[in-house]
């Protein structure tokens, strides 16, 4: 479309987004948050999971978060979303982030004990996946709010434009691990 | 005691929004049609080679967001088809016109009613390059292929058509989002609809919408039309019906209404929407008022889809069913405009349906079809035609019927073809739309209400 296919996925996506949502590519900064601060609709969603499949030549595992899916409380929502086929959810990807802001960069999230991962849900709050997304925590949630609190949809409120960005160049990577 | 809306709830026009190939401020619109003046033009858009149409009534140069300036507005006309921006734009030049604010009226009391064209041509289009494409990228795969495969592949490909181009293709052709759009704009939450009755649907929405209110099921209705078959797949769809008129070489005088060497219309494209309030909310903000709407009448011809009955019968019910819920006589209207789309049949056929309606009143009275200078906007052709008729009562003057030089015998009213007429005791004013299909529709306008008076007998 309109972003330059030789810059950075941030930037590409910034492009994309500014087309999307009618904004300057100015106003369309890492923290912002596409739905609080960008305003962005499911019609929005629907054309960006298109866009950036075509755009990066990776695939959105979208069928996964199906809206029975999305309304379990957050943890049963991730471990139901871990226990389908298919590439990671954004959802999961988020999830991995915070695992890694609380315990360190080097974890791998996925070689982590189910007990240790039940563990770390029921003892951190809100404010650890906003910190994760780097977002601001969105408004009528409340920080110190347990994690187990959220339903998984909530997770789209701490969609930031540098998170997507994150889990694009995730899928890229995964791209490239995976044979064809 | 006539059925319609001579009760407590009057219903009047408190609101013009046009956008056409004439221009898209409605009194500008007016005063060009009073001079002549023509929106028909050749062609440019497309490739007319394959058409047997080479001349529409073309909008040129017209970017929505010069309408549409705010943000939430251009997020809607980013996903819109060209049909929708076209109904989005009118419908935002009415509202303006009224004094509407989005939010000004409460939500569940303000409807909307569109007539709109099928649009989405475009998207079509573009998913016919991807499909092409895609097939063209493929066809190596499936050039040896038995056709068990070809047809699972072609299994896929229908599944998955919308989604070739763009994953919104699909709602730019959806005719409802016209209304859809519209009622996000202004919040307007009260009933709605939106009508594909082709030629007379803008008509319909506004006669509908009227009951909507003199029902008392709102106060205020945005009601309108949108279309534009202006693309290389419906005009030469459209002109395979006869419809249209192959005179090319006549360019602006191509379309004869009424006239001896007539030959079928020029299709045009565009939006038209009037503001249509009960009268004490009107006058209770202030709203200008600009005329009333006293009856509507609709029929269906039940006949044939292509041509009316020899005697109009359909025609006739429509507007003697208008009259009777306006509660006047056949004496009382003063002018016509008529669906005049210049085709051999309608002119005839709305000339004797007029006769029956009308009697010997018929000839004492001006019959004229703008359509010779508009083009045929389909949808929105009822749409701007009341436009064009409440501009008439405001301003007690008509336009003529442009191109009209050689009479039919047959056609032998009186159909102002030398130019515009003053007319200082203009009150009524009838406005026909005749569909393909057979659907009929006839609005019935009269001046605005004098303000203080009490009853229909004091205006």
């Amino acid at each position: 479309m309109t972003s330059n296919a030789g810059g950075s996925v941030l930037a590409r996506l910034q492009a994309i987004l500014a087309d999307l949502l009618v904004l300057k590519p100015a106003d369309i900064r890492p923290e912002s948050r596409l739905v609080d601060d960008l305003e962005a609709d499911s019609i929005t969603f629907i054309e960006l999971a298109f866009t950036i499949e075509k755009e990066f030549g990776v695939r959105l595992p979208d069928v996964k978060a199906d809206e029975r899916t999305l309304s379990l409380p957050l943890p049963d929502g991730l471990n139901r979303l871990e226990s389908m086929p298919g590439s990671t959810t954004f959802f999961e990807f988020l999830k991995h982030e915070a695992i890694r802001d609380v315990l360190g960069p080097e974890t791998r999230p996925e070689e982590l004990a189910h007990a240790e991962r039940e563990r770390l849900f029921r003892s951190h709050t809100v404010a650890t996946i906003a910190r994760a997304a780097r977002a601001e925590v969105p408004e009528g949630l409340d920080p110190a709010a347990p994690i187990t609190s959220l339903r998984l949809r909530d997770l789209l409120r701490f969609l930031t434009v540098g998170a997507m960005a994150g889990y694009i160049e995730h899928l890229l990577a995964e791209k490239k691990n995976t044979p064809a | 005691m006539p059925l319609g809306f001579a009760g407590d709830r009057r219903v009047v026009v408190t609101g013009l929004g046009t956008v056409t190939s004439l221009g898209h401020d409605a009194h500008r619109l007016f005063d060009a049609l009073c001079r002549g003046e023509t929106g028909i033009r050749p062609i440019r858009r497309f490739d007319v080679s394959h058409c047997p149409s080479k001349l529409g009534g073309v909008i040129e140069d017209f970017d929505p967001e010069t309408i549409v300036t705010d943000r939430s507005g251009r997020r809607i006309l980013r996903n819109a088809d060209w049909v929708q921006a076209l109904g989005l734009c009118a419908a935002e030049l009415a509202c303006r016109d009224a004094r509407l604010e989005p939010g000004g009226v409460p939500p569940e009391r303000i409807g909307v009613f569109f007539g709109a064209g099928r649009g989405g041509m475009r998207a079509a289009e573009s998913m016919s390059r991807a499909l092409f494409e895609f097939l063209r990228d493929a066809s190596h795969q499936w050039k040896d292929a038995g056709s068990h495969e070809t047809e699972e592949g072609f299994r896929r490909i229908s599944a998955n058509i919308y989604n070739l181009e763009r994953p919104t293709s699909y709602l730019q052709q959806c005719p409802c989002l016209v209304s859809a759009y519209v009622s996000i704009r202004y919040q307007a939450r009260g009933p709605t609809l939106t009508n594909v009755n082709l030629c007379s649907a803008g008509a319909q929405a506004i006669g509908e919408a009227a009951w909507v209110i003199a029902r008392d099921d709102a106060d205020v209705m945005i009601a309108g039309g949108a279309d534009s078959m202006l693309n290389p797949g419906e005009l030469t769809a459209f002109c395979a019906l006869d419809a249209v008129s192959t005179r090319n070489e006549d360019g602006p005088a191509a379309c004869k209404p009424f006239d001896l060497r007539r030959d079928g219309c020029v299709v045009g494209e565009g939006g038209a929407v009037v503001v249509l309030e009960v009268l004490e909310h009107a006058r209770r903000r202030g709203a200008p008022i600009y005329a009333e709407v006293l009856g509507y009448g609709s029929s269906s011809d039940g006949y044939k889809v292509t041509a009316p009955p020899e005697d109009g019968a359909g025609a006739v019910l429509a507007m003697r069913r208008a009259l009777q819920h306006a509660g006047l006589g056949p004496g009382e209207v003063d002018h016509i405009n008529a669906h005049g789309t210049a085709t051999l049949l309608n002119d005839r056929t709305e000339t004797e349906a007029i006769k029956t309606v009308l009697g010997a009143h018929a000839y004492r009275i001006p019959v004229v079809s703008t359509k010779s200078m508009t083009g045929h906007l389909i949808a929105a052709a009822g749409a701007l035609e009341a436009v064009i008729a409440v501009e008439s009562l405001v301003e007690k003057r008509i336009p003529p019927t442009r191109n009209l030089h050689v009479p039919d015998p047959r056609c032998d009213l009186d159909y102002v073809p030398e130019g515009q007429r003053r007319m200082p005791q203009l009150h009524v004013v009838l406005s026909n739309s005749f569909a393909i299909g057979g659907s009929n529709a006839c609005l019935v306008l009269g001046e605005a209400p004098v303000a203080g008076a009490a009853g229909r007998e004091n205006t």
